[in-house]
């Protein structure tokens, strides 16, 4: 209860600030359906291709790109902990009875929240182009997308904890980039990929993520790769969240 | 309010280690202004990052409003307002929006910090820019709302990092204004922390000069100034070839020391300055010496500083 109280105006606080300069979640949201503009008619151009459909595209594209949107969304918000952390609004926070937790769990509440209405917008855009919605199926995506949302987003306050400088975080984020896009399997299937490359993928959180969405955007329930995505994207929280409240609670200034 | 005991904060730094803040002792009554006085890097800041929980001392004790800062930390925290260094606002907020969140940290239900934040805005002349973006708010402006955040939940206890830098004259006039009305009318203990010697003197009761992390002296402006023996007296002279008699007239007159002349200039420190500059000046004019103007000046804390340290404290701005 004293948690909640707590987090509550952490999550308006955020909320706040972000629906007021809504251009990084816009940008967000216009990334998937662009490459479902530009780069869908491409992948269904493949035609005979292991791992795609044969027809349908668009259903097996629109999890991927949910999953990608989902990313841009929430991995980059421990720069906004670094940037109140330069400026002197941490400091001020540290200095009420707010818990440490709190200050990041309303962050991470905060890009559930807009994680749910990006996922919503986006499926309801691309119904008109072919999308399927099996409405059981497409509620518990939705659920998880805003569980990996919620991993992405405490893991990245993490790293902006544990990385003081914004150069550094950056770094970190330039770094696992690329890799991590290419080998969710969001843009092509990763059964083309060559032995090595697709081992990588099996350590991408994203990748597992990208299946489980695939199968339950069909409206296939009880398959295995459903909990997996659910189970991947529980242990990088868990992860993120046990290194973020330490590294928030020895936080000085 | 405030009692510590051998306070000390070291920071290591690839091997080297900083002896930030290196034991010390302070007692701070309720309803008192105390000014933490030194130059950068004294201490100042690290000693108040300790006192309001934000960093945990290496070694000693600090009890703060009643509470241990290292074994009850959040009840410190409900009972102090912390005004940094920084400014605590984030652009993309408005201020009420930033100082009634702020409220709600402390566990005001929404009406109460709509209120209260309504209150502080009008107290501090901030109303007509309540909706405005943080971003867009000048310097002066900006303070004010930090002061007014950390005012939200009524403290009894104000800690304040160099409220006033990096402000315009007109600015910090108007905020130490308010600091001592807070101080004045609400008697609420304050602890500020600055490098401005007239501003120490001018709003503290109680100065606690830090240097190298050390409390080096701790008083009223004027007991401070006390331990500055004397006045400073400062003569003009017409002519330059004069200095020399006019040293051997200074020299003479009983309790004058640091006698200095040269460049058409005589200074000297003395005792009860005003009453001694009539004879001075009939003195040097019966010794056939022309004078320009005459002028005493109370020692300052910065006098204070270089007795204590031999270095000037307006240097290092
Ligand atoms: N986080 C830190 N890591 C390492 N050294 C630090 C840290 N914080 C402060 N120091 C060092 O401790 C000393 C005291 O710093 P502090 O900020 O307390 O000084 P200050 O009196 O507030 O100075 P100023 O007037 O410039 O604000 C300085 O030498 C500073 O470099
Ligand atoms: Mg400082």
């Amino acid at each position: 209860m004293a948690l909640l109280t707590s987090i509550a105006p952490v999550f308006e606080r955020e909320l706040r600030s972000k629906v007021r300069t809504p251009w990084p979640y816009i940008e967000a949201l216009a990334d998937p359906l662009l490459l479902l503009v530009l780069f869908a008619p491409l992948v269904a151009g493949l035609g005979d291709v292991p791992g795609l459909p044969d027809t349908d595209t668009i259903q097996w594209f629109v999890p991927g790109m949910l999953v990608l949107m989902v990313f841009t969304t929430a991995a980059f918000i421990g720069s906004g902990l670094q940037e109140e952390r330069q400026a002197g609004s941490m400091e001020r926070m540290l200095v009420t009875p707010v818990s440490r937790f709190a200050l990041l769990m309303g962050r991470v509440l905060r890009v559930m929240a807009i994680v749910v209405v990006q996922s919503v917008v986006v499926v309801a855009v691309t119904v008109p182009f072919g999308l399927q919605v099996h409405l059981d199926g497409m509620l518990v995506a939705v659920v998880q997308l805003a569980v990996l949302a919620a991993a992405l987003g405490i893991a990245s306050l993490a790293v902006g904890l544990v990385l003081k400088n914004a150069y550094a975080f950056w770094g970190v984020i330039a770094i696992f980039y690329t890799p991590i896009i290419v080998t969710s399997g969001a843009l092509l299937p990763m059964d083309l990929a060559p032995g090595w490359l697709h081992a990588i993928s099996r350590v991408n959180p994203l990748a597992h993520v990208v299946e489980a969405q695939r199968t339950l955007f069909a409206g296939e329930f009880g398959h295995s790769s459903i909990i997996l995505g659910f189970l991947v994207a529980g242990v990088v929280a868990a992860v993120g969240a046990v290194v973020g409240t330490r590294a928030m609670r020895r936080l000085s200034l | 309010m405030i009692r510590t005991q051998n306070l000390t904060r070291r920071f290591t730094l690839k091997k080297e280690t900083v002896e930030a803040v290196r034991g010390i002792d302070v007692d701070v009554q309720p309803g008192e202004l105390v000014a933490f006085l030194g130059p950068n890097g004294a201490g100042k800041s690290t000693t108040l990052r300790m006192l309001t929980t934000l960093l945990p001392p290496s070694a000693g004790t600090a009890e703060v409003a009643g509470f241990d800062v290292v074994r009850d930390p959040v009840e410190v925290r409900r009972r102090i307002g912390h005004i940094g260094q920084g400014n605590g606002s984030l652009d993309g907020l408005r201020m009420n929006e930033e100082l009634t969140i702020q409220g709600r940290f402390h566990g005001l239900d929404r009406t109460t910090a709509r209120a209260r934040a309504a209150e502080l805005l009008d107290r501090l002349d901030l109303s007509e820019q309540a909706d405005r973006d943080v971003a867009r708010l000048s310097g002066g402006q900006r303070r004010r709302l930090d002061v007014a955040m950390g005012l939200i939940h009524r403290p009894r206890l104000v800690f304040l990092d160099e409220p006033s830098a990096g402000l315009d004259p007109h600015s910090r006039a108007n905020l130490l204004e308010h600091i001592r009305r807070l101080h004045r009318d609400d008697e609420v203990t304050i602890v500020l922390t600055t490098h401005y010697l007239d501003e120490a003197d001018a709003v503290a009761e109680r100065v606690v000069v830090i240097d190298n992390g050390r409390i080096i002296a701790d008083g009223t402006p004027d007991q401070l100034k006390s331990k500055v023996s004397g006045d400073l007296v400062t003569v003009a002279l017409a002519e330059n070839d004069d200095s020399g008699a006019a040293r051997d007239v200074a020299s003479r007159v009983p309790t004058a020391h640091d006698v200095e002349a040269g460049d058409s200039r005589l200074s000297f420190r003395v005792e009860n300055g005003d009453a001694v500059l009539p004879d001075v000046v009939r003195a040097l004019d019966s010794a056939g010496i022309t004078l320009r103007s005459a002028q005493v000046k109370r020692p300052t804390l910065d006098d204070v500083f270089l007795t204590l340290t031999g270095r000037s404290l307006r240097d290092d701005d």
